[in-house]
Parts: C-alpha cells; sequence; structure tokens
C-alpha cells in the first residue's frame, strides 16, 4: 500500500482527473481541514460540560429537542467506515454494495422498531446500565464493558488507521512517517472531543457531520445523475460497461464470488450487518439522550430517513465512481475501494474545475475528515464511559460525581491512546477483517443480550453471562479461520493460508450460537432462578415498557 | 443555534411527562379524554385495588414474594399495554426483517428473477432494493402514528400512576 498516491499517476485515465487533486483542491481541502478541526474543537469546549454533573457529560441532560438528537444519531451510526467501505464495496461490486448500504439502513429501522424505547426506559448512561436494571452485579456490568470494548476497538482501528491513507490520498503525500504523524495527531484531536465535549459537545459535531455529508453528497449525486441524464439506467450502463465484468456488475455475487458458498455467504455477511450495525454501543448510547421513550421514537423517526438517504446518494456516487473513473483505477488507488467515494466525487465536477465547483468538491473532502473525526470520538466516548460508569464507578461506592467525570475523562484519554497505538501498527494490514469483527460481535454477543433482557422474563444472570462471554468467543474463535484473516489476497495474513471455516462472516454461526448460549446459560441456572428473575422482571415491567418510575437509583 | 445547546435550567427527573401538570392526586390527562379502548374506568385512589376487575390471568404472582408497592389497577393496564407493544414490535420488526430477507434469498438463489429488465436498464433486483428507501420512510411514518394512538396514552396513564404512587410513598 506504500505511495498510493504515485500509483495511479501512471493511470492516463485518471491522471486528467486527478491532476486538480494536487492542485488548489489540495490546497483548500487543507485549509478547509484546519478550519473545521478548530470550529468543531470550539465548539466542543463552548458546549461541553462545565459542572461536575455526571446527567450532562453523560446525556447532555437530555435536551436536544427531537429532531437534533436524531440527526446525531444518524451522525453516530454513519461512520467513516460505512461512507467509504459501502461507496468502495458498491463502486467495486456493484449489486451487493447497494444491498451492503439497505442493510445499514434497516439495521437502525429495526434498532427502532425492536430495542429503542426500551433501551431508553432501561438504560441510563452505558450498555453496562441496560444491562443491569435487571440483573444487578458487577460482573455484568464488567463483561458488558469488555464486550464494548471489544466491539468498538476494531471499528476504531479501522478509521483511525484509514485516516493516515485517506489523508495521504486527498493531500497528496505518501510519506509512512507522515501517516503515522497523521494518525497520531487527529487522534489526538478526536480524544479531546470526546473528553471536553461529552455527549452534549459530540452531539453537535456528529449534526454538523450528517448535514455536510448528506448536503455535499447529495449534490454530487444530482451533479451525476445530472450528467448521464436524468436516466438511472444510463448511470448504470456506463457503470457496467466501464467496470471490466459488464453486467455482472448489476448482479449479486460479485464481491463473494471467491468464497464456496457465495450465496449463503453473502445472506450471512448481509444479517449480521442487519443484526450488529445498530446493536453497537456507540450507537445505543444515544438512545439516552432522549428525553423520554416518546422522545427516542421521534428522534428516530429523524435519524431513520437521514440514514435512508444516504443510500440513494451512496449508491449514485459509488456507481458514478466507477461510471466515470473505472473499477480498474480504484482497485488500483485502494483494494477495499475505500477512495472511490471520494474519486467518484471529484470525477462528477468533470476536466474543466470552476472555482465555485473546486469550493464544492472541498466541501466533500472536508465532510468525508469530519466524519472520521466525528466517528471516533463517538466510539472513544462509548468505550470512555462505560470504563468509567461500570468497571470503576461500581467498584468504590463513595465515588463522587466530580471524580467519576475525571475518570471518564481519564478514560477517554487511555482509550484513545490504545486505539492510536494498536492503529499505527495495523495501518499497513487488511483493515475489513476488523469491521468484519465489530459487527459480528455487536450482532452475536451484544444483539442476543439486549433482546434477551428486555423482553425475555426469565432470563437470568448465568444467561446474560453466557450470551455476552459465549457470543464473543464464539466470533473471536471463528474469526480465524475465516477468508478475511487467510488465505485470500483482501486478508490480514494473506500469505498464510489456515482457513478453516469457508464464509467472509462469523455470523451464520455465532448468531445462532450467541441466542443459544444465553438460553442454555438460563436453562443451566434452573427453574428457581428463573421463577425470581421472572419476578424481578415483572417488578420492572412499567420501566421498560413505559418509563414509569423514576429512574437514577 | 447556539442557545438550544447552552445548558438548561436543572430538571432532576427526567421522566416527568411535562404534559401532565395537573393536579397530581386526580389524575386527568386533559389531552387523551378517556381512551375508547379502556376496558374500565381508571381508579382514582388506591383502595380500591381489592374490588378491582383484572381477569386472573396469572394467579397472583406477588404473594409468595416479599410485597411491592400497591398496585393501584396498574397490572391491568400494563398488560394492555404489554399486549400493545408486542403486536406493534412484532408486526413492524417482522415486516421489515422478513421482506429483506426475502430480497436477499431472491438475489441469492432466483438470479433470472432478479436480474430481469424492468425499465430503462434497471433490474428488478435493483428496483426492489432502491424501493426499500421510499417505503422506508412510510413504515417509519407508520410506526409513528400507530404508536402515538394506541401505546402512548397507555405508557402516559401508567406513568401517571407510578407517579402517584411514588408521590404517596415519599409522603408517608
Amino acid at each position: 500500500m506504500t505511495g498510493t498516491v504515485h500509483t495511479h499517476a501512471h493511470i492516463p485515465q485518471a491522471a486528467s482527473g486527478l491532476a486538480e487533486f494536487s492542485g488548489s483542491a489540495q490546497a483548500m481541502s487543507l485549509v478547509a481541514f484546519t478550519a473545521v478541526a478548530t470550529i468543531t474543537l470550539l465548539l466542543c469546549v463552548m458546549t461541553g460540560p462545565d459542572r461536575d454533573d455526571l446527567d450532562e457529560f453523560y446525556t447532555g441532560y437530555r435536551s436536544l429537542s427531537p429532531m437534533r438528537n436524531g440527526l446525531a444519531i444518524a451522525g453516530d451510526y454513519i461512520s467513516a467506515a460505512s461512507v467509504l467501505g459501502t461507496g468502495g464495496v458498491i463502486a467495486l461490486f456493484g449489486y451487493d454494495g447497494v444491498v451492503l448500504a439497505l442493510s445499514t439502513a434497516l439495521s437502525l429501522m429495526l434498532l427502532m422498531f425492536l430495542l429503542a424505547e426500551p433501551l431508553r426506559n432501561t438504560g441510563r448512561f452505558t450498555m453496562g446500565d441496560a444491562l443491569a436494571r435487571r440483573m444487578p452485579g458487577r460482573a455484568v456490568r464488567v463483561t458488558a464493558c469488555a464486550t464494548t470494548l471489544a466491539a468498538l476497538l476494531p471499528l476504531m482501528l479501522v478509521q483511525l488507521a484509514g485516516t493516515g491513507d485517506l489523508l495521504a490520498f486527498i493531500l497528496g503525500f505518501s510519506g509512512e512517517s507522515l501517516k503515522t504523524g497523521v494518525i497520531i495527531g487527529l487522534g489526538a484531536l478526536m480524544i479531546a472531543y470526546a473528553a471536553i465535549g461529552g455527549m452534549k459537545g459530540t452531539a453537535l459535531i456528529q449534526i454538523l457531520k450528517i448535514v455536510m455529508l448528506l448536503g455535499s453528497g447529495g449534490i454530487v449525486a444530482v451533479l451525476i445523475l445530472d450528467r448521464f441524464g436524468w436516466d438511472p439506467g444510463a448511470l448504470l450502463g456506463a457503470a457496467a460497461g466501464n467496470s471490466g465484468v459488464g453486467s455482472a456488475l448489476l448482479h449479486s455475487g460479485l464481491q463473494f464470488a471467491g468464497s464456496p458458498h457465495s450465496a449463503l455467504d453473502m445472506i450471512s455477511a448481509q444479517l449480521t450487518v442487519v443484526l450488529g450495525g445498530a446493536c453497537l454501543p456507540h450507537v445505543t448510547m444515544r438512545m439516552y439522550t432522549a428525553g423520554s421513550a416518546r422522545e427516542v421514537r421521534r428522534s428516530l423517526s429523524w435519524a431513520v430517513p437521514s440514514v435512508a438517504l444516504f443510500v440513494p446518494v451512496v449508491t449514485v456516487v459509488g456507481f458514478g465512481a466507477t461510471a466515470l473513473v473505472g473499477r480498474e483505477v480504484i482497485a488500483r488507488a485502494d483494494p477495499q475501494g475505500n477512495t472511490a467515494y471520494l474519486l467518484g466525487s471529484r470525477a462528477a465536477f468533470g476536466a474543466e474545475v470552476s472555482t465555485a465547483e473546486t469550493l464544492l468538491f472541498t466541501t466533500v473532502t472536508a465532510a468525508i475528515f469530519l466524519t472520521l473525526l466525528a466517528s471516533v470520538a463517538g466510539m472513544i466516548l462509548a468505550c470512555a464511559n462505560s470504563l468509567a460508569h461500570d468497571v470503576f464507578a461500581t467498584r468504590a461506592r463513595s465515588l463522587t460525581p466530580h471524580r467519576e467525570m475525571a475518570l471518564a475523562r481519564i478514560s477517554a484519554a487511555v482509550v484513545g491512546v490504545v486505539a492510536i497505538l494498536l492503529a499505527t501498527m495495523v495501518q499497513h494490514r487488511s483493515l475489513q477483517p476488523l469491521v468484519t469483527l465489530s459487527f459480528c460481535l455487536g450482532a452475536s454477543a451484544l444483539a442476543p443480550a439486549l433482546v434477551y433482557s428486555l423482553f425475555w422474563r426469565r432470563y437470568t444472570r448465568a444467561g446474560l453471562l453466557c450470551t455476552l462471554i459465549g457470543g464473543s468467543l464464539s466470533v473471536l474463535v471463528l474469526m480465524t479461520g475465516t477468508n478475511l484473516v487467510s488465505g485470500s489476497p483482501i486478508a490480514a495474513f494473506p500469505d498464510a493460508d489456515f482457513n478453516w471455516f469457508p464464509f467472509t462472516t462469523t455470523g451464520l454461526v455465532s448468531i445462532p450460537l450467541g441466542f443459544a448460549f444465553g438460553w442454555l446459560g438460563t436453562l443451566a441456572s434452573g427453574r428457581e432462578t428463573a421463577e425470581e428473575q421472572r419476578g424481578q422482571y415483572e417488578a420492572v415491567e412499567g420501566w421498560i415498557l413505559a418509563g414509569a418510575v423514576r429512574r437514577g437509583s | 443555534m447556539s442557545d438550544a445547546f447552552s445548558s438548561p435550567a436543572y430538571e432532576p427527573p427526567p421522566d416527568r411527562p411535562t404534559e401532565n401538570h395537573p393536579p397530581r392526586h386526580v389524575y386527568r390527562n386533559p389531552h387523551n379524554p378517556p381512551p375508547p379502548y379502556t376496558p374500565h374506568p381508571a381508579p382514582n385512589s388506591g383502595p380500591t385495588h381489592a374490588t378491582y376487575p383484572w381477569t386472573p390471568q396469572e394467579p397472583e404472582p406477588d404473594t409468595r414474594r416479599s410485597p411491592r408497592r400497591p398496585a393501584l389497577g396498574r397490572h391491568s393496564d400494563l398488560r394492555v399495554l404489554r399486549g400493545a407493544y408486542r403486536r406493534q414490535r412484532r408486526v413492524a420488526t417482522l415486516t421489515a426483517l422478513g421482506y429483506f430477507t426475502l430480497f436477499l434469498v431472491l438475489s441469492a438463489f432466483a438470479p433470472s428473477f432478479m436480474t430481469g429488465t424492468v425499465s430503462g436498464g434497471l433490474s428488478t433486483g435493483l428496483l426492489l432494493g432502491l424501493l426499500q428507501v421510499p417505503v422506508t420512510c412510510l413504515a417509519i411514518w407508520l410506526y409513528e402514528y400507530t404508536a402515538r394512538r394506541r401505546v402512548d396514552p397507555l405508557a402516559d396513564r401508567i406513568r401517571a400512576h407510578a407517579e402517584l404512587d411514588a408521590k404517596r410513598e415519599a409522603a408517608r
């Protein structure tokens, strides 16, 4: 992956398009990035919690209007990995990428339908709160925190490690040490957002980000459609013609063509995204910031359409990238196609670029930059809150709010530094396995735990622990055997081949296992305990369904 | 924009339904006149709960364990709410998930159907997929609409009862 920028200078087709990338657009992008970083940091300092109040730090007092909260949820949900990754999969594999984008949108809709309202009523600040509501105990909280960290760290690594490459691509540098420097510098900025801003400060950044991302993406999509005379068929035809694989781009199966059971692999991968995407803790944590269950619903009524709107945008930009730049060039710029979204946006403006168009393109790059910053900051915050609130605050009974908030900030710094260190180590490897790992953990450990503990009355503590630990372990064990770890060119270890689980994701086996572990754990803990739990559930049912009793005790 | 983000006045109980300010001791919700599906009039005071007519589907689950707070007729309300929620959740979730799974299965196992051209070079599969975007928005609207009509009034009532309970306990 060294010197990606130099490689495509040799490609004649891209040369004209990318020449401007290094001209005024680069200078403007640099200015825009600096401005974005400064303004957002300033906003964070201004809106951050100024008193020693845990509620304010963890939830921003639940004072956001449903629309703003909804946009913040959408902002937290659409991470840089989903924008760039989905754009890339659409550009390279066409149809399968569109299905991935649809899965992403559906996941948030399922969260709204199934979990959001009871989750808001049950939880207070973190995943641990939500799970420990019925089954108080330190073991539950510590396990919830460990699962939170395990599910979010890989996703943070992906985005941090991708930051170096992406900025190198946009700004046109290629030094390895410079890339590492970018990762460290931006990582520090992300930590600052989380530690200073808390939930409210990051909410503001997420809102800004989603508006910029959807706005600039929408304009680019309109420009691309305009170039094809507003005929989607013409766009798709051009994309297929320029892809080198013909109409296969418009049919299912290209992405998993190398897998022995491609159809099953595709279904399992998409359902893993559907079940896991919205159960990740940095998304569920935004549920607690709404004032009531009703407001959560209204917030999500804004969030889901925003994410749904993102589907046509990324579809048009992705296919536009293939149609205008060519699949070959995209694959050479980045084997995963992570730069396709930017290449497509750039190509939408054509060869002649006016100042206004350069400005517009700068908005696109700035939106991507902000997306990177904001999504990692949100994840750092979710991890830090969980560490401070679930692990440390439950150990010392006499922890004052002031101490707990300081702890949350220190945790943000620690989590961030660990993520930065790991990111600098994995930046030269394929990052795809890490994304998949996150989603699999979300779908196999967190989703069963949440569904069971919110809706199954006889669910016991042993069952909960079994779900979380068993689900996570089965993902981790199965993951080592998948195509993404070894045995394929996009694997983390492309030279080795110890592939023993011939699928891309572990979802096909690990999701049923996660649910089965919870069921078996509950059965194993005996009828007595289960009945006791049932009674306890009935005692808090008013809480869960209606938010009845004042919480916070 | 900044005014909405500045710190608001401190509001300790975040759950208090803001629209329910009228006198606490008598439950009356001005925004929701007695809902038509109520199986019984809402009780006003505690002591009536002994004779309260709720069908004994789960015969006295409380008696064996330590006494919990007085019921105040919440049990039957809760059951109605549980049913309303459950129906809504099941229908919404299964419809969404079912449609998508069907779409995935068709994509994987019925390529000849999904690659058929509809119009202007758009294949059936892509059309079915992208159709999901407007359908999503419609589903959200429908969910919000039914929740507002069927679930919210019930949840409000239960919350008001619980608050009444809490108040009574505090006064004791």
